[in-house]
């Protein structure tokens, strides 16, 4: 009878403690990272009474949690993913916003400059037409700074948020650490399976939580402890050694930061192999879009300056001098490595522009001399004679002055970065744009022949002036087929000093100071030809004509591409890049989805299933309980009958 | 497979959120009207838009450019319809000048008359545009191109600007003239009886070698020497005739200014010439209309013979011919290039319609597309809604009373 009894309060106990873990798994059914737990009712060991096995009621096994470790490693690893293209998307996405205000982009100034171009031209001595285009000019360069200016904003904030990310890494590997030595140390007492399922979750939280910041692997131990490691297998967590990461000025760059991890025998920059979770979306977008992106607008900004000041400096302004750079910017950005031990410095000059890239570049000293690597990882071919101090690569040209460089020693070379931000217009005074061309021709009223001179072009600025001057040339025709020169004269690949007979040829082209003239038609003896400085030429719109016509013209990234061209593939590669960034994110997201879900439908509560546990068990409960008044009925009628 | 209720729950606010997002989206663009709010949205459309609304803003800058050539054009028009009527005018006096039995007074009354209206076509040779500038100064548009000025006694009109024609840029490829410079409109033209003068001399200028009596004229190479060694006070000159090598005036007493008259031809010297100094005086091949004015106004007023003052004229009124024809030459190209602009400024347009509709379908939303896929999408929010509400309600929990 006290057996039937026994058994019975050992099934009140068992269901007892089922009912709790059911109601447990009800609290628990919104918990961020909780498994379903679940009771193992095991039968008691029977006795041998009589001949046979007595069973001797049930008792509590252990609770486990639903688990399955294939799953989790796999909701963790999809999760980082996920994390970096959720990341990367949504900064893309501030990049994307910043050039999608189809008034506040770069393209509407662009045009406005170009119209006020033809503007000056339509009437070129207006001071009016000339002031209203350098403050054009002057809004189109402030748009290159507002954007510039938000890409700064987002550098220094992808900053900041690779150091709270990393702060957070050490802060979470730190937590996990601990949860380690908690689970540990209480299944030091009881057997594997009877680990806390709670702890186990916990931990198991925290490294999802991780595995949203960086990309890690796991390793279990036999007492249940476990490392962790990132990168190429550094380890951060080994039982319960914290390895932390840092943020610091990159040696080759000051500017830029580097994450080091502080290993157990050195510390050395790690940035490159973190690919992966928050982290990893933070570097790549800086190093893939940000960087990029910012380069190309300096191009595009370098470009516009340059071609335009060029054709600037080939004209002459209302003073009757010679024009001067319209707008300035800064040269390439050189960075020496904090870790040279040479004295070698230096300088840079952008000699063709439409050789430009979007890359920086690597500058290192070895003893084979030096060697220029692209950060897309190209190796450029420099000539090689050592040792050198003029180097002529992509449109750059580099000096390198002072004292010898040593071996080791590296430089960083940002050529068009700071081109958006530096960009002004330094021209102030409308009478200085210079709209004119510098020479104008003309034929002698006299002249009884009908050769005819073409307005002339230039082919050498710098050459235009002697002393100061655009100095006056004629051409006197000695015969109908020969003529003399004041001035020292190229053509037809010979040079003629002052005063030597010429001959002449229809549509002959002549070279003189830098500009060069056609003449055609028939000559008569005496007839005279004239070319000077067109100071005074308030009228003339030759020049800013050809200013204003460049903004079509292909001028550019190796003479493919208009201005607009450059821009409108800088703002291609943008969008491009954030909407592949949101494709590939979406697709991870429904990725991501079926294995949460695959999991969850392992480890997550049904309310169902735990109201059909409710019943079972409190029946079960209820059922337990009759035996017990059962058996007191039993004891009843026997004490009855006794009576 | 067993689904956790969190699951449920999770699957239906995440059905919602991605419904809601895509309605959202499609708001935008129905509301905007625009189907590219961001260069994600389409990246190749959104550079391909950009490189559209330059040419939109090119063409828009051209349209303005051909008006502003118009009007400079207008200009240069009204000035050519004044000098064709100027020419008329001339023509008349000239005539009505040649009649034999005019008398002194009627002849310098037509005189009178000739000199005000050179007067006319210098200021319309110092015409201003819209922009105040000088419209026949070819690139020197800030100073008068023609000024009147006396060398030695010889009135005559010097021309200060050059032979620059300015051009405006009227389509993607093409550039008009919108001006002709002083020099071509009223200089080079072409005459027999045009004549050209040099000096070998630093201390003395010779003026602008006139013909003053066409009757007497012969064309040929004459030098005015002044080539007799020990000439002190007066000084004295040669005129030499270079073709028959012969001195057609000798030891002449050389006097400031003064007209020096031979052949036909008058000149005149200021300064002091030296002894080796040579003026040489020559055929020419183009001459200034104003000059040919100057002469039939010097005709008019200087007492000349009958005969002289019909030979003169013949001469003007050939002078005058040619100077009409090239007027109305450049009127007729004028035209034309004004039509040009027309037909420029309508193609323009046109292609400015058909940049705008290549924008426009990129750029816009189609409407009933977007339409009727928002009305797809809401169904789809509401049957998302209703399954959730459905699935939701029923639990065992419901049961258990």
């Amino acid at each position: 009878m006290a057996d039937i009894l026994n058994i019975a309060v050992s099934g009140l106990l068992s269901f007892q403690r089922a009912l709790g873990t059911t109601s447990h798994n009800i609290a628990n059914v919104n918990t961020e990272g909780f498994s379903r737990q679940s009771v193992q009712i095991s039968a008691n060991t029977p006795s041998f009474l009589g001949g046979s096995y007595v069973g001797t009621g049930a008792h509590v096994e252990s609770i486990e949690r639903s688990y399955d470790q294939f799953l989790s490693t796999e909701v963790r690893d999809i999760s980082t993913a996920h994390a970096r293209l959720t990341k990367y998307a949504e900064l893309a996405g501030h990049i994307d916003d910043v050039l999608a205000d189809p008034q506040g982009g770069i393209s509407p100034a662009l045009h406005n400059l170009f119209n006020s171009f033809h503007d000056v031209a339509d009437d070129p001595a207006s001071i009016t037409a000339r002031s209203e285009m350098i403050s054009t000019a002057q809004s189109f360069t402030d748009r290159f700074h507002n954007i510039s200016a938000r890409f700064e904003q987002l550098a220094e904030n992808t900053r900041s948020e690779i150091r709270s990310v990393v702060k957070g890494i050490n802060s979470l590997v730190t937590a996990i650490r601990d949860t380690n030595f908690s689970i540990s140390e209480a299944s030091g007492s009881v057997k594997p399976t009877q680990q806390s399922a709670d702890l186990l979750d916990k931990r198991n939280s925290l490294l999802t939580e991780l595995a949203l910041k960086v990309n890690i692997s796991v390793v279990y131990s036999k007492n249940n402890s476990m490392s962790i490691f990132i990168g190429n297998g550094q380890s951060v967590l080994t039982g319960t050694t914290v390895n932390t990461l840092a943020v610091k000025p990159s040696t080759s760059d000051p500017a830029q930061d580097v994450i080091v991890y502080n290993g157990p025998f050195n510390a050395f920059d790690l940035s490159r192999q973190l690919q992966d979770g928050e982290l990893g979306g933070l570097l790549s977008f800086k190093s893939n879009l940000l960087i990029p992106a910012s380069n190309a607008l300096g191009r595009t900004a370098i470009g516009v300056a340059e071609v335009i000041n060029t054709q600037m400096r080939a004209g002459m302004d209302l003073n009757g001098n010679l024009g001067q750079d319209f707008f300035s910017y800064n040269d390439a950005q050189i960075f020496s490595a904090t870790t040279n031990t040479g004295k070698a410095t230096i300088t840079s000059e952008f000699t063709t522009v439409s050789a430009l890239t979007t890359s920086d570049y690597d500058l290192a000293y070895s003893t084979a001399g030096w060697t220029i690597t692209s950060d897309k990882g190209r190796t450029l071919s420099v000539p090689n004679t050592n040792p050198r101090t003029i180097l002529a690569f992509e449109g750059l040209t580099l000096t390198i002055n002072g004292a010898a460089a040593q071996v080791g020693d590296s430089f960083t070379i940002k050529p068009t970065l700071s081109g958006a931000e530096s960009i002004k217009v330094i021209e102030s005074d409308p009478r200085l744009i210079a709209a004119a061309a510098p020479i104008r021709t003309s034929r002698s009223l006299s002249n009884m022949g009908s050769v005819f001179i073409s307005a002339g072009t230039i082919t050498d600025s710098k050459a235009l002036l002697t002393s100061g001057e655009v100095p006056a040339v004629n051409f006197t025709f000695t015969s109908t087929t020969s003529f003399t020169s004041n001035a020292t004269v190229l053509t037809g690949g010979v040079i003629y000093v002052p005063t030597t007979v010429i001959p002449y040829s229809n549509k002959m082209k002549i070279n003189v100071n830098g500009w060069q003239v056609s003449l055609t038609g028939v000559p008569a003896v005496n007839d005279r030809l004239d070319v000077q400085s067109n100071a005074g030429g308030t009228g003339d719109n030759r020049n800013v004509l050809k200013i204003a016509n460049l903004q079509n013209q292909l001028v550019l990234n190796g003479g493919t591409a208009s201005f607009q061209d450059d821009y409108g593939t800088f703002v291609g590669f943008v969008g491009s890049q954030t909407q592949s960034a949101n494709v590939s994110r979406d697709a991870q997201g429904l990725l991501l989805n079926q294995v949460v879900s695959q999991n969850a439908s392992v480890v997550g509560v049904n309310l169902d299933e735990e109201a059909a546990d409710l019943i079972r068990y409190q029946q079960a409960y209820q059922a337990a309980a009759q035996v017990i008044n059962t058996v007191k009925t039993l004891f009843d009628t026997l004490i009855q009958s006794t009576r | 497979m067993r689904i956790s209720t969190a699951q449920i729950y999770l699957q239906g606010v995440e059905s919602f959120g991605h419904q809601q997002s895509k309605l959202a989206i499609l708001q935008r663009k129905i509301s905007t009207g625009v189907r590219l709010n961001n260069p994600s949205d389409d990246p190749a459309a959104s550079s391909q838009v950009l490189g559209l609304d330059q040419t939109m803003s090119r063409q828009k800058q051209y349209q303005e450019n051909i008006n502003s050539a118009d009007t400079r054009l207008k200009f240069e028009e009204g000035a050519f319809n004044a000098l064709e009527k100027i020419s008329h005018r001339l023509r008349e006096l000239a005539i009505q000048g040649n009649n034999g039995s005019m008398d002194h007074f009627s002849l310098s009354a037509i005189g009178v008359e000739v000199e005000s209206i050179l007067k006319e076509m210098v200021s319309i040779g110092n015409m201003r545009d819209a922009n105040g500038d000088f419209l026949f100064g070819g690139y020197q548009n800030k100073n008068p191109p023609f000024t009147t000025t006396l060398t030695g006694s010889i009135n005559h009109v010097v021309y200060n600007g050059d032979e620059g024609q300015s051009f405006i840029q009227i389509s993607e490829t093409r550039q008009i003239a919108v001006d002709n410079s002083g020099n071509e409109v009223f200089l080079k033209l072409a005459s027999s009886t045009a004549l050209n003068e040099t000096s070998n001399s630093k201390t003395a200028v010779v003026a602008p070698a006139t013909v003053s009596d066409t009757s007497l004229y012969v064309p040929g190479n004459y030098e005015i020497r002044f080539t007799v060694p020990g000439i002190t006070a007066p000084i004295e000159y040669n005129v030499y005739d270079v073709a028959n090598a012969v001195n057609i005036v000798t030891a002449a007493a050389y006097s400031d200014s003064s007209a020096i008259d031979f052949k036909g031809i008058r000149t005149s010297i200021t300064g002091v010439p030296v002894t080796g100094n040579v003026f040489t005086v020559s055929q020419g091949k183009n001459k200034g209309m104003f000059e040919s004015v100057q002469s039939l106004a010097d005709t008019m007023n200087g007492g000349v013979s009958n005969v002289q003052r019909a030979s003169n004229v013949a001469v003007f009124l050939g002078d005058l011919d040619i100077f009409l024809d090239h007027i109305l030459n450049l009127h007729t190209s004028i035209g034309g290039r004004m039509n040009n602009l027309q037909s420029q400024k309508e193609s323009n347009e046109t292609y400015m319609l058909d940049t705008q509709t290549a924008i426009s379908s990129l750029r816009d939303t189609d409407l009933a597309n977007a339409i009727s896929q928002l009305t797809l999408e809401q169904v789809t929010l509401d049957a998302a809604q209703a399954v959730f509400a459905r699935i939701t309600s029923s639990s065992l929990f419901n049961f258990l009373r």
